[in-house]
């Protein structure tokens, strides 16, 4: 799955970490959903879109 | 709980439990050669390790427990490996040694097996996720 992560982090300058502390999870994780090694589960997805205040569909693309 | 206060509990709990194991195992040990060949008591200081051991693996299901998704995912992908890889290489042997006169080996070797499995395989699934 696609997703624009990188870009939504790149926006507002945070890192990795910076994005891993708010969505409670790992920068290993974050690292391989952006990477799109790894889909996230629905309730991380919704942080992740609602952390960007975005729709998710903005974010992940299929 | 934080990821670091994840594995500094889960640190502190293996400690103790490892101390505990250490402790029933030396005073079963000590025990047994107290007692005579035969002895029902020996039995029950031989299991006497598996309550510490109990302990241990409460540990390690809440440890991972406390990982976020892809970590318990990269766990128990590891688990699964190395599980299976045990489970055939053992029953692979046993057919080595009814049929072709392979020597008996102690079943220490699963264990020392599964910890040294466990430390190949999980830096590679980490790995095919980084």
């Amino acid at each position: 799955m696609n997703n624009r992560i990188k870009v939504l982090r790149a926006e507002r300058d945070w890192t990795q970490q910076d994005l891993a502390d708010r969505i409670e999870v790992s920068r290993q994780t974050v690292n391989a959903i952006e990477k799109g090694k790894y889909d996230p589960s629905l309730p991380v997805a919704f942080r992740i879109a609602q952390i960007f205040d975005c729709r998710i569909e903005d974010v992940f693309q299929p | 709980m934080t990821a670091k206060e994840n594995h500094r509990l889960y640190f502190r709990r293996m400690m103790i439990v490892a101390i505990l194991y250490t402790a029933a195992t030396l005073f079963a040990g000590f025990m047994s050669r107290q007692l005579p060949e035969g002895d029902s008591w020996r039995i029950v200081l031989a299991l006497l390790p598996v309550l510490p051991a109990v302990g241990m693996i409460a540990a390690m299901v809440s440890f991972v427990r406390g990982l976020d998704e892809l970590e318990q995912r990269i766990h128990l992908l590891t688990v699964a490996i190395v599980l299976a890889t045990i489970v055939i290489g053992s029953i692979t042997y046993g057919f080595l040694q009814a049929y072709a006169g392979f020597p008996g080996i102690n079943g220490f070797v699963i264990g020392v097996g599964g910890i040294l499995g466990w430390s190949v395989v999980h830096p590679l699934v980490r790995r095919s996720y980084a």
